[in-house]
């Protein structure tokens, strides 16, 4: 198959597949149920590390988590699915008109925009802020 | 072999009947309900990645095959081109496949590359399509030269490479459950692919099979999908982005971020680019032995059973 034929049929399958996926329906994302639903999907990742709390967003899209040893990971619905990281140092922590905007230092997880009210974002920047600065070592301990 | 030779590109060719078998499928999962899920992102990302791998081989195709028509001319056989010839490739070729896709999942340098065909949480004909663009540089060409050096002309191992390729496209769905017993035995089938997809403890690395499933059982990764586990998609931490391009290349970050990490030994730099996915100097992460370990020790009813 010539590459003029090739190139135009490849264009025109996945247009033509993404628009009937995305007009069935197929496009919505995910929403948590609650706290132990958002609490399941964190397991599924970290099956080690139950969290000791839960904080919802207001679209139930993510949820922070506080960790056994005071470490923290936040779960977020992805597609029809979902993800979870832990949370380490170097996170870039913004505020936007619906929430606040989480950047972590993750290629595979660059940002998460959380819809948060405004005492939700109080919460979640005060258990987020002891990682937005680079830790340092104290090498004299 | 004559030069004159010219065997089709099945793979360009199965493009039209890619399309249509995933409208077809597509179209099952709306009217019955049941047999999958599609995503939109989730989908693009896979079509893109497909469209992708594509492109690469067009651009980077010549690496492999200018090392197969380099070693051709120490070939100590020339087997020409016959139906059992063919035969004989095909068999062949899918036993090198095997081990190629083992090595894929088992030493990091290979899974940078094979990790983005597991990188989606679905499972249906276009997570098929989710292929590399980065194949050429895991030497896993290398891995032929058996085929080569015993009289198989190249072009009839890229065209065996090919057929391959294109049966394993119709495994990739959940519309389809189990077949026939005898087909099941001898051939990778829906059902065993669901199993190599998933992420549970059990199905981690098992049925790296390409069109036979008979090498997973003389090799022992052979693991049954159980009917009491459904699988679940994806990777062990999941990808946080549709980004094709952060998909394609962030294993490749990975590796070289920890090997530029301060304070480490030589051996640790090797093992981080050779050793198992998931393996660490600090054990701070977990490879597919410790967390099958893992599993175990915290459900021991389930030790001794497959993938286990």
């Amino acid at each position: 198959m010539s590459l003029t034929l090739l190139l135009p049929l490849v264009i025109f399958g996945i247009t033509l597949i993404v628009v009937i996926v995305h007009a069935l329906g197929w496009s919505s994302p995910r929403a948590f149920a609650d706290e132990k639903d958002a609490a399941r999907a964190w397991l599924r990742e970290f099956p080690d590390d139950p969290p000791q709390a839960v904080d919802l967003s207001t679209d139930r899209r993510h949820a922070l988590l506080r960790l056994p040893g005071g470490g923290a990971g936040i779960v977020w619905s992805f597609g029809q699915d979902s993800v979870a990281r832990r949370l380490g140092p170097g996170l870039k922590l913004s505020e936007t008109e619906t929430g606040i905007d989480i950047r972590p230092a993750d290629f595979t997880a660059p940002r998460m925009s959380v819809a948060l009210d405004a005492a939700g974002a109080t919460r979640w920047q005060a258990q987020l802020a002891p990682l937005t600065t680079p830790q340092t070592e104290d090498r004299h301990a | 072999m004559p030069d004159t030779i010219v065997f089709p590109d099945v793979v360009k060719l199965a493009v039209p009947l890619f399309i249509i078998a995933m409208l077809g499928e597509i179209g099952w999962i709306r009217l019955s309900g049941r047999g999958g899920r599609y995503e939109t992102r989730d989908t693009l990302t896979s079509l893109l990645m497909g469209a992708g791998n594509v492109a690469t081989g067009l651009v980077l195709g010549f690496v492999a095959y200018g090392y197969y028509t380099f070693l051709w001319q120490f070939a100590f056989f020339d087997l020409g081109v016959s139906v059992l010839v063919i035969v004989a490739a095909f068999l062949l070729d899918d036993l090198t496949y095997y081990w190629q896709h083992r090595l894929g999942h088992e030493v990091r340098w290979v899974w940078a590359s094979h990790v983005n065909h597991h990188s989606s949480q679905h499972f249906n004909l276009s997570t098929a399509l989710r292929q590399t663009w980065t194949g050429t540089f895991t030497g896993m060409m290398l891995l032929s030269t058996p085929m080569i050096l015993l009289g198989f002309h190249p072009k009839v191992i890229l065209f065996c490479n090919g057929i391959n390729l294109v049966y394993q496209f119709w495994i990739h769905t959940e519309a389809i459950g189990k077949l026939p017993r005898w087909f099941e035995f001898i051939f990778n089938t829906p059902s065993h692919h669901r199993v190599h997809h998933g992420r549970n403890a059990r199905y981690l690395d098992a049925n790296y099979a390409g069109t036979l499933i008979i090498w997973d059982r003389m090799f022992g990764t052979f693991v049954p999908e159980q009917e009491d586990e459904p699988v679940d998609y994806g990777l062990v931490h999941n990808l946080g982005t549709f980004n094709p391009l952060r998909v394609a290349f962030h294993e490749w970050l990975g590796i070289f971020r920890d090997i530029a990490q301060p304070g480490l030994t030589l051996r640790q730099r090797l093992a981080y680019m050779f050793a198992a996915p998931g393996w660490s100097h600090d054990g701070s992460r977990d490879t597919s032995t410790q967390i099958k370990r893992k599993y175990v020790a915290a459900n021991p009813d389930a030790a001794g059973k497959p993938g286990l």
